[in-house]
């Protein structure tokens, strides 16, 4: 696959970085959010627009890291879709919500969701995911009254994450590679032919990659020592929904 | 370091490059947090973790 291929397969994602860089810039230099939220409206719907226009194309782009195929193509749809409605239900907000790095924030959580969603190795498995967390702390800490909130999911996310990536690194060690194709083919030749040592470390590996995750959306059981469970609602309507409450 | 580690083993450079990416994220999720603890200290002139107890169910 040519690499002006692959550039094209990413159009969309590299419409809405751009418009998640632009909407922070014409955030920061403004300072009023109102008028910058037409910026991520416009990214999105030109991200829409291109991810149909891409349809079809289905292949591994940039040397195995990107996956792409038509269950992926509806995701990305559906998320930009979601992610649209999203923002454009959140400029309803009160004025001592909206702040102008909002509009840019939230289109690098749509971003990393994108990426979460076409990754095919552990690199842009876990770029999506830290793409993902690092603006939902940032989101519900633009909120004062949130702080002590954003400062827990954090600290639960930072966990999360050292549990991911040191189940990752084992998985590593065991299949030596970090492309789920290739994983997924070692697994199956470590599990029927190779020793008890290495399947048990792999086994080790892939259960802590299973208890990171969990804990990093604070799942059961692992919402029992996760975020504050009266006030994990809140937490999710600031980083999905941003509803006001 | 277990990637380094398992990538010098098998002489494959990928887990080194992971590495990287990690040290990058690991080092813009530090300064995010280090921005929340400036924006909390701001708002209640402490970062004492005793007096935070504003979410104690």
């Amino acid at each position: 696959m040519s690499f002006e291929m692959s550039l094209m397969i990413v159009a969309p994602q590299m419409v809405v970085l751009g418009g998640a860089c632009f909407a922070l810039i014409v955030g920061g230099a403004f300072n009023s959010s109102l008028s910058s939220v037409k910026v991520p409206l416009v990214s999105l719907v030109a991200a829409i627009l291109l991810s149909i226009l891409n349809l079809g194309e289905d292949g591994v782009f940039f040397n195995g890291h990107l996956y792409k195929d038509d269950a992926r193509d509806a995701i990305n749809v559906l998320v930009y879709s979601v992610g649209l409605i999203w923002i454009l239900y959140s400029s309803e907000l009160s004025e001592s919500d909206l702040k102008a790095e909002l509009w840019g924030l939230k289109l690098f959580l749509i971003l990393g969701i994108i990426v979460t969603v076409g990754a095919a190795s552990f690199v842009t498995a876990f770029m999506g995911l830290e793409l993902i967390a690092l603006p939902m702390y940032t989101i519900t800490a633009l909120n004062s009254v949130r702080v002590k909130s954003a400062i827990e999911c954090l600290i639960n996310g930072l966990i999360g994450m050292s549990v991911i990536l040191y189940g990752m690194s084992f998985v590593y060690g065991v299949t030596g590679s970090i492309y789920f194709s290739q994983v997924y083919e070692q697994i199956n030749f470590v599990m029927v032919d190779s020793s008890v040592r290495s399947q048990l470390t792999l086994l080790f590996g892939l259960v802590m990659v299973g208890i990171g995750l969990s804990f990093k959306i604070s799942s059961l059981p692992f919402n029992l020592v996760s975020v504050s469970r009266k006030y994990l609602p809140i937490l999710i309507q600031d980083g999905y929904i941003s509803k006001e409450n | 370091m277990n990637f380094v580690a398992f990538s010098r083993y098998f002489s494959d450079v990928e887990g080194q490059v992971f590495v990287f990416f990690v040290l990058t994220v690991a080092a813009a999720e530090s300064a995010i947090g280090l921005a929340i603890l400036v924006v909390l200290f701001r708002n209640r002139r402490t970062v004492d973790a005793d007096d935070l107890n504003a979410l104690n169910g």
